[in-house]
């Protein structure tokens, strides 16, 4: 399976970041996040399940937050076969 | 030192090549068949000695402890000697097989070739002696036999080109041709080896070009000293593409005058070094004693050398990482009222551009082949547009068009922490490395200054404290005289300037997290600077927390 892979690290003030971050919520609402980088694109369909996170940590004056979303496109297989139609060895 | 198996192989390598030698001429002169079939079985045990020499010299580097680095260097030298002499082995068989195509054997009577041979044979016996006894002069003279070999060459070379003019005897004149262009190269091997007993006397590389254009400096100078009675300390390191060495007599003796015990000896670039020379001139007439005194220059056709004061002094950089609070405080207190007075004194009324985006331009390829990635492409973020780095460069570009500064001063021009010197005993300050000063922006050197406090490589927190105050004070200063002077885009010239040292210092720095937030740092003011443009300039404010780590 091929991966696919956005990088961007940049350094902002609370405005830019502002900005940024708005237009990632923006995308989230319309259900489609588009992420591209030298023209290359990349497509993430937003689902309506998906894992939120935050963490942060203080450590020598160093400080870290960390938001993330992570969701699986590949959705679970539903077997048609119920347990009814099962043999049960008598 | 070197073992005694080295030293007793290197020996039996130069008998046995001067043997070879020998043989060859022999063979020349005579053309038996006999002498020839010696040569090709000699070539074959200088081969093996070569291979025994070099198994020596790899053994004793990777399994002697705490080897000195004179030690190292004898061994890098015997080396060197060993694979050139084995080259001029390689090519006595060469010189001597051409005899085979050669069909009058008297027509090669008519060159003089044994000179040649004379003179490798009378500078292969020096070698081992000047490895032994570090005969600089010696050496020097082995360096410079090579020129010797090469004028006969040239006469040979003439001669047979007139020969051949007249149609006669081409064939036996191109072998003849040939077998001269061995000899010759032979010279090369010699020189090789003449530069390997220099690194082992020495404990440096040096050119013969080099202590030549040294000689040559030293004596228009005026200065008594010869060669022998001078010492070299190692190059200073200076990444200007010039060599940098600190010379003085051997007996500690001053060489220039009586307050003076040493001098700064540099060679290369023609163009640096003469641009060095003219604003040490420049220097001595605004501020006489800000910079070193210039004794002598030099010039050949494409290099040139200077030799100038060595400074006594620490510099800048060493004091604010090993110097005490208070005496760093004295020396920022003195330095800022030094670039005060550079500035009132040279102040000229000419608006002038500094060009720092095209300074970044500039340095971008090496900044690029240290670090490949320090370039943004084009980026989405949903409906967010990331600029890529150079449509980012070539607005900014425009921007700075408009953006001179009101006036000129004299700038130092690469006013790093490591080109201030600070002379404790007279009390002041002094500069060095000057090739890059020229009417400019008096905040192309605060900007640098204070680039080259943050890059320092230093993570300790009273450390990196020191560091942040020294930029606030340095900072604080030219923004008080901007004040003063009416100057009112200092900000917005100083977001750029900080931009443009943050960018290209990168090409200096390997720790890839340390480089990594500088150009980071160079995109954010950028940026910054980008998303003004349509406001009054004057009105544009430094984020300063940008000057500090």
């Amino acid at each position: 399976m091929s991966t696919k892979k956005f990088d961007y690290e940049s350094l902002q003030d609370a405005h830019s970041i502002k900005t940024y971050l708005v237009s990632l919520i923006d995308s989230i609402e319309k259900g489609r996040i588009i992420l591209k980088s030298n023209g290359e694109e990349m497509a993430m369909r937003v689902d309506d399940l998906m894992k939120f996170s935050v963490q942060a940590k203080k450590k020598d004056g160093q400080n870290k937050l960390s938001i993330k979303l992570s969701w699986s496109e590949i959705k679970p297989v539903i077997k048609e076969e119920r347990a009814s139609s099962m043999s049960i060895g008598s | 030192m070197l073992t005694t198996a080295l030293k007793e192989n290197l020996s039996f390598m130069v008998v046995e090549v001067a043997r070879q030698l020998d043989e060859t001429f022999d063979f020349l002169a005579n053309g038996e068949a006999s002498a020839f079939r010696k040569i090709n079985s000699r070539d074959d045990y200088i081969d093996n000695l070569k291979t025994v020499i070099e198994n020596c010299c790899f053994t004793t580097l990777s399994e002697t402890k705490a080897i000195t680095q004179q030690e190292r260097d004898s061994i890098q030298a015997t080396h060197t000697i060993c694979v050139n002499l084995e080259r001029i082995g390689d090519f006595c068989v060469s010189a001597a097989d051409q005899l085979h195509y050669l069909n009058n054997h008297a027509i090669l009577q008519h060159f003089d070739y044994q000179q040649i041979f004379d003179i490798l044979a009378e500078h292969l016996q020096a070698v081992i002696p000047v490895l032994k006894e570090g005969d600089m002069g010696k050496a020097l003279a082995i360096c410079r036999a090579e020129n010797q070999i090469d004028a006969i060459y040239k006469e040979n070379f003439d001669k047979i080109m007139e020969a051949l003019r007249s149609g006669k005897e081409i064939e036996n004149l191109i072998t003849v041709l040939f077998i001269f262009r061995y000899l010759e190269r032979m010279g090369d091997s010699l020189l090789n080896i003449g530069e390997a007993l220099l690194l082992s006397i020495l404990g440096e590389k040096i050119k013969i070009e080099q202590f030549q254009a040294l000689e040559e400096t030293l004596t228009k100078s005026g200065l008594r000293a010869s060669l022998a009675e001078v010492e070299f300390s190692s190059i200073l390191g200076s990444r200007s593409g010039c060599r940098i060495r600190k010379v003085k007599s051997h007996d500690g003796q001053p060489l220039i005058a009586p307050q003076t015990q040493s001098s700064i000896f540099k060679e290369g670039n023609k163009e640096k070094i003469l641009a060095e020379k003219n604003n040490l001139e420049r220097w001595s007439e605004i501020f006489p004693g800000l910079t070193p005194r210039l004794f002598s220059h030099q010039e050949s056709e494409e290099t040139a050398s200077l030799l100038v004061e060595f400074l006594p002094g620490r510099t800048f950089e060493a004091i604010l990482l090993k110097g005490d609070p208070a005496e760093l405080e004295t020396v920022c207190a003195l330095l800022h009222a030094t670039a005060l007075d550079i500035w009132q004194r040279t102040r000229k009324e000419v608006p002038v551009k500094a060009n720092f985006i095209a300074q970044i331009m500039a340095r971008m390829h090496s900044v690029l082949s240290v670090h490949p990635d320090f370039l943004r492409v084009r980026q989405d973020i949903g409906s967010s547009e990331v600029m890529p780095t150079d449509e980012l460069l070539a607005k900014c570009r425009q921007i700075e068009e408009k953006l001179a500064a009101p006036f000129s001063v004299f700038i130092h021009g690469d006013f790093n922490v490591n080109n201030i010197i600070y002379n404790g005993a007279a009390k002041r300050i002094q500069f060095i490395d000057l090739y890059r000063s020229r009417e400019g922006d008096y905040i192309q050197d605060v900007s640098v200054f204070i680039v080259s406090n943050f890059r320092q490589p230093v993570f300790k927190t009273h450390l990196r404290d020191r560091l942040n105050w020294i930029t606030r004070d340095m900072y604080q200063m030219a923004r008080e005289f901007a004040v003063e002077q009416g100057d009112e885009t200092f900000e917005v010239r100083m977001a750029l300037a900080l931009a443009r040292s943050f960018y290209t210092s990168t090409r200096f720095e390997w720790n890839n997290d340390f480089s990594h937030e500088m150009f980071l740092r160079s995109h954010f003011l950028l940026e910054k600077v980008l998303a003004h443009q349509d406001k009054p300039w004057h009105t544009f404010s430094l984020p300063t927390g940008i000057m500090y780590y």
